[in-house]
């Protein structure tokens, strides 16, 4: 078979093949279609947005019950969380113990620490190596330092509290950094 | 073609009954107002294919029922599926594809479960002479993954590539089976020629 013979019989099919659609075709099909507008409209302007909020949502409560599960509510979690900690912290104390009033030491004593500094005592402490100091909620100070220099820490900021103390204070709370 | 047709129009033309300029623009254009629910800009898009796509299910199902039934419920789900219609292919060759595969889908039920159907024998638009009459009916002897590669590229006009994205084969197995088809259509109007 020769392709003049391929092109034949395409050009018969062309001319002959095509049969046209019923003429109540398009009104059935689109009687269905305006049958079902409004559920469309209102699936669209509902549902679709609001599906990556949800699941942005999902996936951030999943991770902050992650993270509370694996560091116990502290670790390097934003200021605002580390405020909530602290505040937490005021309010349970048996979970969060203070250093700056039970002086006994051990892991859970290394988790934080509150004391109350002025701000200038605080601003020489900010600026030793593998210190790192931001704000936390309700005016308080994160400071996040070596864990291996935790203790040194807490010693020194415990020290200064006692030693100054007065109205002119902040909150510190003292973390160590992961 | 008949989109750029502007008033009056002939009689017997078959146009949507309205003349906005929803009917300027490829149809991607149009889906995609369509798939924000502008029903208008489906509309056209149901004149421009309608024919086509009738003409693909009639020639794979043999069977004017079957096909209205697949043309009919192909376009609504076409509407439903709007919002998701990517654009990878173009909307045409999606369109189709939902056709052909409901097509198939009748092909199936008919062949498991064998009901009397009203059959196409060899409808062919219009009078046509014997001759072509005798090719339809060659068409419709055709297995229908021949049948619809000879409709799709010959009948459609469609690229193999486009009757390869329609049937999610590769362009090779459409030219082949194209080739077949072809072969097949010629030895069965062969006794006629030499008759």
């Amino acid at each position: 078979m020769t392709e003049q013979d391929h092109e034949e019989i395409a050009r018969k099919l062309r001319e002959t093949g095509t049969v046209p659609a019923p003429e109540w075709l398009r009104t059935e099909v689109m009687d269905h279609v305006r049958a079902e507008p409004r559920l469309r409209r209102s699936r669209r302007s509902f549902l679709t947005p609001a599906i990556p909020y949800a699941a942005a949502a999902a996936v951030l409560a999943a991770l902050v019950l992650a993270l509370s599960h694996l560091g116990g509510g502290s670790g390097s979690s934003g200021s605002a969380a580390e405020g909530g900690g602290a505040s937490a912290a005021d309010n349970r104390s048996p979970s969060f113990p203070q250093p700056s009033k039970t002086a006994d030491g051990g892991a859970m004593a290394r988790h934080q620490a509150i004391f109350h500094l002025p701000t200038a005592s605080l601003e020489k402490l900010t600026i030793a190596p593998g210190v790192k100091a931001h704000s936390a909620a309700r005016g308080a100070v994160v400071l996040a330092v070596p864990y291996s220099r935790f203790d040194d820490y807490r010693q020194r900021l415990r020290a200064i509290e006692e030693r100054t103390g007065g109205d002119d204070t902040i909150r510190v709370i003292l973390r160590p950094a992961r | 073609m008949q989109h750029a047709i502007a008033l009056p129009l002939p009689r017997g033309t078959r146009l949507a009954p309205y003349h906005d300029p929803v009917q300027i623009g490829s149809d991607e254009a149009l889906a995609r107002r369509a798939a924000r629910g502008d029903e208008r800009a489906f509309e056209e898009l149901v004149v421009r294919h309608q024919d086509k796509l009738y003409t693909l299910a009639l020639r794979v199902t043999l069977s004017e029922a079957d096909a209205y039934d697949c043309v009919q419920e192909g376009l609504i789900a076409a509407w439903r599926a709007l919002p998701r219609f990517r654009g990878d292919a173009r909307f045409s060759t999606w369109m189709y594809r939902i056709v052909v595969r409901k097509a198939y889908d009748a092909l199936d039920r008919r062949r498991r479960a064998p009901e009397p159907v009203e059959e196409l024998h060899a409808v062919a638009p219009e009078a046509q002479p014997e001759a072509r009459l005798d090719l339809i009916a060659a068409l419709e002897g055709l297995e229908p993954d021949f049948r619809v590669v000879a409709v799709a590229c010959d009948i459609l006009g469609m690229s193999m590539e486009q009757a390869g994205a329609m049937l999610e084969v590769p362009t090779g197995t459409v030219k082949s089976r194209l080739h077949r088809a072809r072969e097949q259509l010629a030895q069965a109007l062969e006794p006629d020629r030499t008759g």
